[in-house]
Order: C-alpha cells, then structure tokens, then sequence
C-alpha cells in the first residue's frame, strides 16, 4: 500500500552507534596499599537479545560451562519506541540529499519522522568497586546527553546529530538475606536516542545544485523587463585536475614572477592553481608570468620546477559540489526590446 | 539437674571416632574425588568491604558425598541479557575429620593464604567437580548438619555450592585439566610474536704501559651510591686511565665497594698510578686499593662493533687466552634495552703480544621456548606484567591474563616460571587487547560494534570513549 521496499537500517545504526560508545571501556583492580595495577580487564558488551539456539551452541557448547558467568559485563537493548512531536518538522516538506557518487546531484525526499529509542545499558560486576569504576567512566559524558554524528542514509551525505540521553540510573545489589544467594550487582542506565526514520530514498538523482540566478527588474507590473541581474558561481579551486601546463622554474614563497612551459593558455585575470595554492594571473609575457599569490585564502607555498598548473575555468565552475566554498560573477544587462523572459522556453521572447 | 552419667548422648571418645570412621567410610565408598581449592587474599578494598583480587594457586583432592541425588535441576541454565548464566548447585558432604587431616595441616604449614589459616572450609573457596568438569564456589559451609551433635559431636560439613563467576581471579592449581579451563575463560589479551636474536661483536687493542687490574683490599662502607674514580696521570707520553666503581649492600645497611670495571686501561705507566674514590655525595669511605699495571700487553678499550638484538642478561665475555706467562683479561657486557652497548675489563690482563679476540655470548634464547599456563610475563621496556595462558608455538600467538598496564610493540616479553625459575623471551610484534575471538564465553561484541560503526559514525575529532 505504501509503495517499493525500503531499508534504511536507521535502528541498527543506533544500535551500532549507542554499542560503539561503551565498547572500550577497562577496569582496573589496585593494590590498596601501594596503588600499583594488579590487573586490567576489558568489559566486554553485546547487545543482549539474541536467538536462543545461538547462545546455547556458542556459549555452551560442550553442555554445561566450566564457570556460572565471566564478570563484568555489559550488555544493552532497545526497551521503547516513542514518536517525538517536539521534533516534528512539516510532513510534506520535502528536502535535498547529495549522493556520494554524484556530489553535484541531489535527491529530494519527505523529511524524516522524529522518533526517539530508549535504550538501557545494563552492567554486572562481582564487586561493587568494578561498577562504580564503569559507572564513573560514562557519566561524566552525558550532561544528561551526548551527542553522536550519524551518516544516516548509506552512500549519501546525510548526517544527523543524534543526542543519546542519560534520562536515568537505577541499581540492585542484593547482598542482604541468606548465604545461599550469592550477591548479585547489576546497573541499569536508561538512555533516549532521538533519532530520525527516513522514507523510501530514490534511486535516481532528481536534479541538480542551482548554478544560475537570474531576476528581471521592470517598472511595473507585467511591464517588459528592463534591467538583468543574473548571478552564477565561479569555482575557487581546480576541479578537473586539467594539467594545462607546468612550471618551468622553481617559485619560492613570496615570488610573483613565474615562469611556465608555454603561456599560450593563460591570460590574465584568469586563476589557476599549483598544488593547493589558487594565484590570480596580473600580467603575462610569454612565459613569464606575474601572479597574485595564495588568493581565495589559500597559503602561500614553494612550488617545484615542473610542478602542474591547473586552470580554474568554467569547466570547473561546473563541477561544484553540494557544500563547496565558491566565489560569483555576476552581470547586469539593460533592455529596451520590450521583451519579457518566457521560464518554460528559457529565452526572451 | 545433673546428666545421667551412664546412659547419655553426649557421647564417649570412642563412640564419637567410631561414629567418624563410619561417616567417613561412607563417603569413601559412595563419594566422589573433588579438589579442594583455598582462596588466596591478593588485595582487600576497604571502605567497600570487598576482596578485589584473589587468586587460587594450592589445590587439595578431598573425597565428598553429593547431596543433589536429582541433579541440578531442570532450569540451570538461564539466557539472561548478559548471556548464558549457569545457575547449577550442589551441597557436598565431606569429612570433619579428613578435611582437619588433610587440609588443615598443610596449611597450617605454607601459609600464605593472606588470611588467617582456617581449620576449616572457607565459604568463597572453590571446589572443582571433575564429572561434570565445573568450578564450585562455597556459599555457605553447615556444620551441624545432618547430624545434629550426635553423640555430642559434629562429624561433617555440608558445603553449599553455586558455579563460581570469574573475574579476574588467577587459578593456578598445577592441575591440567582445572587450568585449561581458565586460559580462554575470561579476559585474555592476544600477542603476535617472534624473535631472532642477534650476536654481539667486539674488537679491542693492546696497550703497554696500562692498567692491569685494581685490588680491593678493603671495600670501603658508608656509601650510598657508586663513587667517582679518579686516576693520575702517566708520567710521561701516555693517557690517564678511567673506570667505574660497582658497589654493593653491605651488613651496616649502607653500601661497600663490590669490583671496578676499567673503561680505559690507559697507557703510558711507568709506574703505578694512584687512585682516587671519591663518594658522590660525600658519604662512605675506608677504602684501599693497589693498582697494578701491564708493562706491555694489556687489553685496551673494548670497541663493541656490532651490538647485537635481544638480550636477556649481559652474556659472557671471552678473550682469548694470554700467551704463557701473561694473564687473561676478562671482561663484562653492559646491556642497554637488550643491547650489549659496551664492554668492560674488570682485569685488563697482560702479556699479550697480539690484540686478543673479543667473543661476546649468543644472544640468550630469544624465540625459542614454550610458554606455558602461569608464567609471569614482564615487557622489558615497560615492565608491564602479566600471566601467560596459553601459546600457540605454530604461530607464536601468546594469550595473557591480568596486565598491569600495556605492552610496548617490538619489546621482549620474558617469561618466567614461578617454580623452576626459568626464562625465555620473544619480542612482541602485535598485541590485540579485545578478547572477542579468543574468549571462549563469546560474549563480548566490542570489536564488531567498533568495525561496524567506523563505516556510519562521523567522530570527527576524537570518540571520548576509546576506540576498541
């Protein structure tokens, strides 16, 4: 009813993301006396649902264990699901995502719908010294929450800040009763991760980024069109790694006079750039060349005899991608043709 | 009311040993063998009242009567959220009797134990059952039961076992089959290794005229440190001659001088030098000295051309011998991280008419030797410790338990046996601390949850929590 077949896998990456934050946590047992380390362990941590037949052949493979548990552990699971209005974004807005093959593509899609997961991250110990040790490393991160940077679409650039909040901590330590009953000690975090469920993700780039902005002034209303104002981006860096030519002589920091193999490509007020520095071409005789250096804040740096030159032309301002710093060129033109500008045909008309 | 002297169940010496040898006869015959294991306090955190680490290295076999005549119950095996949890117990009866003959004495003996020596089952020791191979721990030890005083005595002890949870605790029984299970139970740290030694090589020279050796004719007290050394010069054409004082702890608590190590024999002596020790911080004196020197032939100053790889302990300086009528020199190697990094003469010799040849011990047993279940294992740069578990000599991958604190990549790891005292060494090439794919519990995700977020979180600056 709803349309294709869609996985996002947006809950087991919150899974992955609330496991990857605990997964590194050691305990340290020390001597009282002298504070010198007698042991470390590394907590191990799982997520605790799993199959049943699992646990038994790879746990317990041989029958019974030669031990009841090894301690510490942590373990955590997904204990709720609750929509979040707080976040709720309108359902018919749609917005861009940029593939990661294609950085000058976008897809448009319904926003994602707010939801928050309650996890609870649960830890038992044999002694009450090697919980307060787990409880001491994780809290001082959560005030109350913490946030993670989630890539939330695969092979998209579509991150999400995902806060993880500590909303409570509750413990047993049942030491009292019989001596029967060994003691058992066992903290359980309760967590929320406010995460976002994404819709059916098209397969095809539905456009691309706005390369052009054109307005038309006029006097009045539906009155031909007088005045052009259209604005288009210019790159601030190579793109296409075009190698148009190369130096024909060292350029130290500071120089402006270059030399290069052939200036016939070159004229000036052109940018090019060699390695990451962009240079603004001032004057240009054959093949000495005078420069302006580390334009569009790139730093100045020595360049080697034979280093590549790289043009920065329209075949690059093509190229910009989703996000990129870019500079504008932008022209005015005046009409007196009493022509207006048809949107569908793309000419005046 | 007084007793009846004559008829009462208070009971005689007698009736009482003859009521023990029958409960113990009984054991004997319908028991089974179990092993005893005593706990060994390592460290006690007050405050919290807690015992945080323990080990278990003395074992006992003691014949006991399992109570459980059904087993372990049909629910004994639980998945919790934290896996597989064994609940099984079981109550043994052993003998009062034979635990006070067998046990108590021997502890009693060694000691050891950092308690106070029981005379009788601890709860928190361990018992090993061999049928179904499980590690019990005593939660409660009854002493009246099942006969309640008979004959105004108690004959056994009922000990109420659950399956022991492990930590952290070292189980070094000496016994195959209860070790084994603890090599790969618990967190265990997995080291790649190899080792090739390399031989040191030296060259020397002869001098004439140079320092032969130094006689100790009283070595001197009241140091605290190693003192300067300071010779006169030659009389003529010739260099002063330099060397280190060694000292060592004497009975007066402060420190005599032990040997000297000539650095330089000098040459040019005509005449003995004299000789001047000086305390570093004006402390210790008394001594006195001879100098003797070589009028022609002395070994002079041991050049080490190659330093070699991988020693353990200074190995063994040999010069060839001196011709007939001369003295050969000996000398000693001083390791810097592993590397013999220079030679000393403690005698210089003389007589020689051809410069000696210098041959420096082979570079211990670097890779080569078994580690085995116990060992403790000490990084030679970081003098980390820990305890080996396991070892795969087909791929020198080593496992370990209980690390002070981190290996360093390309150190020696030196393993030592407790009992017989002996080495060997391999250098640790790579060390994985997550114990996901050795730990046989196969609890722990902690490497997949790292690999698997790497691809989908974006820590652009740092995890705060570590990365697995």
């Amino acid at each position: 009813m709803f349309g294709k077949y869609f996985y996002n896998e947006t809950i087991r990456k919150t899974v992955i993301a609330f496991g990857t934050l605990f997964n590194d946590i050691t305990i340290k047992h020390t001597n009282d006396t002298t504070d010198a380390v007698i042991s470390t362990i590394k907590v191990p941590i799982a997520y605790g649902p799993m199959q049943k037949f699992l646990a038994r052949i790879e746990q317990q493979p041989n029958f019974n264990k030669n031990v009841a548990i090894t301690l510490p552990r942590l373990s955590f699971e997904i204990v709720s699901y609750q929509y979040d209005p707080t976040r709720k974004i309108a359902p018919i807005t749609k917005f861009c995502i940029v593939p990661n093959s294609s950085k000058n593509k976008i897809k448009k899609v319904f926003m994602p719908v707010p939801y928050n997961i309650g996890f609870r991250l649960s830890f038992a110990t044999k002694l009450q010294d090697d919980a307060l040790q787990i409880l001491e490393q994780i809290l001082p991160f959560f005030q109350p929450s913490y946030n993670v940077t989630l890539n939330m679409i695969e092979g998209h650039d579509e991150k999400k800040d995902i806060p993880f909040t500590l909303s409570d901590i509750s413990f047993k330590d049942e030491y009292e009763d019989d001596f029967n009953t060994r003691r058992a000690i066992i903290y359980d975090l309760e967590f929320t991760a406010k995460t976002y469920f994404y819709n059916e993700i098209p397969t095809d780039e539905t456009g691309g980024i706005i390369k052009k902005v054109q307005i038309d002034y006029s006097s009045a209303i539906r009155a031909p069109r007088e005045v052009r104002y259209v604005v288009t981006p210019t790159a601030t860096k190579d793109y296409n790694q075009d190698q148009t030519l190369a130096l024909a002589a060292t350029l130290e920091v500071g120089k402006t006079l270059m030399t290069v193999t052939s200036g016939a490509s070159l004229v000036v007020g052109q940018y090019i750039q060699i390695n990451s520095e962009v240079m603004r071409i001032e004057e240009k005789d054959n093949v000495s060349i005078i420069v302006a250096r580390g334009q569009y804040r790139t730093a100045e740096m020595k360049h080697s005899n034979g280093d590549v030159i790289n043009l920065i032309n329209a075949a690059d301002h093509a190229l910009i991608e989703v996000g990129d710093d870019f500079g504008f060129n932008s022209d005015i033109d005046f009409f007196q043709d009493s022509k207006f500008f048809s949107p569908s045909q793309g000419t005046d008309q | 009311m007084a007793l009846n002297n004559y008829i009462g169940l208070t009971g005689a010496r007698n009736e009482q040993d003859l009521a023990q040898s029958l409960i113990d006869e009984h054991i004997k015959i319908h028991g089974i063998e179990f092993i005893y294991m005593p706990r060994t306090f390592v460290n006690t955190k007050t405050v919290m009242r807690e015992v945080s680490s323990s080990k278990f290295e003395k074992s006992f076999p003691l014949e006991g009567y399992i109570e459980n005549y059904e087993g372990f119950g049909d629910q004994y095996n639980l998945l919790t959220k934290f896996g597989v949890r064994s609940t099984a117990e079981m109550q043994i009866t052993i003998s009062q009797a034979r635990f006070a003959e067998l046990i108590t004495p021997v502890l009693q003996r060694e000691g050891g134990l950092g308690i106070e020596v029981p005379v009788r089952p601890l709860e928190g020791d361990l018992i090993y059952f061999p049928l179904g191979d499980i590690i019990f721990e005593i939660k409660h030890v009854k002493h009246t039961a099942p006969t309640f005083y008979a004959l105004g005595k108690n004959y056994c002890y009922v000990l109420e076992c659950e399956m022991f949870e492990l930590g952290d605790e070292k189980i070094e029984t000496g016994i195959g089959e209860i070790d084994n299970d603890f090599a790969t139970l618990g967190y265990n740290v997995t080291m790649s290794l190899s080792g090739v030694g390399a031989t040191a090589t030296a060259i020397t020279s002869l001098v004439n005229g140079g320092i032969h050796k130094i006689n100790i004719f009283n070595e001197g007290t009241g140091f605290t440190a190693d003192p300067t050394v300071l010779f006169s010069k030659p009389n003529g054409t010739g260099r002063r001659a330099t060397a280190v004082a060694i000292t060592t702890s004497n009975s007066q608590g402060s420190r005599s001088l032990q040997e000297f190590r000539i650095t330089d024999p000098g040459f040019g002596y005509t005449t003995a030098p004299s000789i001047t020790v000086t305390p570093v911080d004006g402390q210790g004196g008394g001594v006195s000295l001879g100098v003797g020197i070589a009028t022609t032939g002395a070994v002079g100053i041991v050049t080490v051309t190659v330093g070699g790889l991988d020693y353990i302990l200074p190995p063994p300086i040999t010069f060839t011998s001196a011709p007939s009528g001369g003295v050969t020199a000996i000398g000693t190697a001083i390791l810097v991280n592993g590397v013999v990094d220079r030679i000393v003469t403690t005698n210089a010799g003389y007589g020689y008419t051809v410069a000696p040849t210098v041959s420096v011990g082979a570079a211990g047993t670097v890779g080569v030797g078994t580690f085995k279940y116990g060992m403790i294992l000490t990084g030679s740069a970081t003098s980390t410790t820990a305890y080996a578990t396991s070892w795969d000599a087909t791929t020198n991958t080593l496992t370990a338990k209980d690390l002070t604190g981190r290996f360093s990549i390309g150190e020696l790891i030196v393993g030592t046996a407790k009992t017989t005292g002996e080495t060997i060494a391999y250098r640790l090439n790579s060390i994985n601390y997550n114990d996901d794919e050795t730990n046989l519990d196969s609890y722990g995700d902690n490497v997949s949850f790292q690999s698997e977020g790497d691809a989908i979180l974006d820590f652009t600056e740092k995890n705060p929590f570590g990365e697995a």
